[in-house]
């Protein structure tokens, strides 16, 4: 039988089979003695209810104990992983294995090499720009191994305001430049190795952004 | 209209398709992405890119100097969900072995069993790398939320395919999906 569990420490809302309840809160790592919950299936129709914690404006951030999440600042998509990155030997299967079993929506971009094209993937619902239009999950492209200057086959491409002081942190923290800024369709983009050793896109917030779009938004 | 239509991607003269089932199979929904110093890392994520993150008690933690975290890379939802549509968080782990790279988790099919996924990985040139264990233990996908398999696609990219169980509301914001207009 399913019951709804509501955690009165973090908010946190979830369903589950009583035979199947987690140990601890998902969310927040606490305990049973945490959790109310009350028969059902629908969550809307819950008696019980928590208003969600709100962010701790001083909190300090290097303390990983459970906290809400911060308040990310208005106006920047800085730190934000916008996209993935996934190289290919063959342009036609790895198109076709994400098209035909994950149902993606694959094009060529404009200009590419129709040989070796970079494609452009929506992996779930989307606005007229080709961004998501529900959270939690992200857009992405594929391209061509040989077209990876650098080497490292870098997976994810993270945005940032402003990429020369970007740079400037990268090194001041432990990592590295492996590609110096450069320009493609009128963006900036660079790679980067963190401080662990992996490598990562760096994308510049291009002028053109508005602000208005759903995915310039903050909480 | 108009004005969101100018940003970011260049696209071709139409929308991508609709998703109009109740389904997530597909979505690139959460990376994985590894440290070998933790303080050395956590100063570099939180001062370079202001990411926010706590430990995953949820995944155990045996030992807490290597220990599992969530990472919300943006505005998120209390349990470190997404919250704002166009980006994903992200898990931080200890890399054990040093031979990990980064990779991500999908979503597959809820109402089916992820073997149906990984037959047609497989037909289509992929690998199955292994089923997560909870899966292979007690045969009940639906028992958690640790069902799922690892796999590898024709490049080679490990990827690991996430089964949700029936503890999915559809209240969840992450959860829409393209619904039919009235």
């Amino acid at each position: 039988m399913n019951r709804i569990y509501t955690c009165y420490n973090c908010g946190f809302v979830w369903k589950c089979d009583e035979e199947h309840i987690p140990e601890v809160c998902p969310t927040c790592g606490l305990g049973p003695e945490y959790y109310l919950s009350e028969p059902g299936e629908d969550i809307s129709k819950r008696r019980i209810h928590v208003d969600p914690p709100k962010p701790i404006p001083d909190w300090d951030r290097y303390d990983t104990k459970y906290h809400p999440p911060r308040h990310f600042p208005e106006r920047s998509r800085h730190g934000r992983i916008r996209r993935f990155v996934l190289s290919y030997d063959d342009a036609k299967v790895s198109r076709d294995f994400y098209k035909d079993i994950f149902g993606w929506d694959i094009f060529e971009c404009e200009g590419t090499d129709p040989e070796n094209p970079l494609m452009y993937c929506a992996t779930g619902p989307g606005n007229a720009n080709w961004e998501p239009s529900v959270p939690s999950f992200i857009y992405g492209y594929l391209r061509a191994k040989k077209d990876d200057v650098t080497g490292t086959d870098p997976l994810y491409m993270i945005e940032v305001d402003n990429m020369e002081e970007t740079l400037k942190k990268v090194a001041a923290f432990g990592g590295k430049v492996l590609r110096e800024p450069y320009e493609e369709n009128s963006q900036l983009w660079a790679v980067i190795e963190d401080s662990e050793g992996f490598s990562w896109y760096l994308w510049q917030t291009p002028d053109t952004v508005t602000w208005d779009e759903p995915e310039s938004q903050t909480i | 209209m108009a004005e969101t239509e100018k940003t970011t991607n260049t696209y071709p003269y139409r929308p991508p398709k609709k998703y109009p089932q109740k389904d997530l199979h597909g979505r690139v929904r959460f990376g994985r992405i590894f440290y070998h110093d933790f303080e050395r890392a956590q100063k570099f994520f939180v001062n370079v890119f202001g990411w926010d993150m706590i430990d995953a008690v949820i995944l155990g933690i045996d030992d807490y100097a290597h220990r599992p975290l969530f990472v919300a890379t943006g505005p998120s939802q209390i349990g470190y969900e997404g919250l704002i549509p166009g980006h994903m968080n992200t898990r931080l782990y200890h890399d054990a072995t040093g031979e990990e790279k980064p990779f991500f988790m999908m979503e597959v099919h809820m109402d089916e069993p992820i073997t149906n996924t990984l037959d047609k990985v497989v037909a289509y040139g992929g690998k199955v790398l292994g089923y997560n264990q909870s899966a292979a233990d007690d045969g009940n996908e639906d028992a958690n939320w640790f069902s799922g398999a690892y796999i590898e696609d024709p490049a080679g990219h490990k990827i690991y395919l996430w089964k949700c169980p029936a503890s999915r509301t559809w209240e969840e914001p992450e959860a829409g999906y393209d619904k039919e207009e009235a």
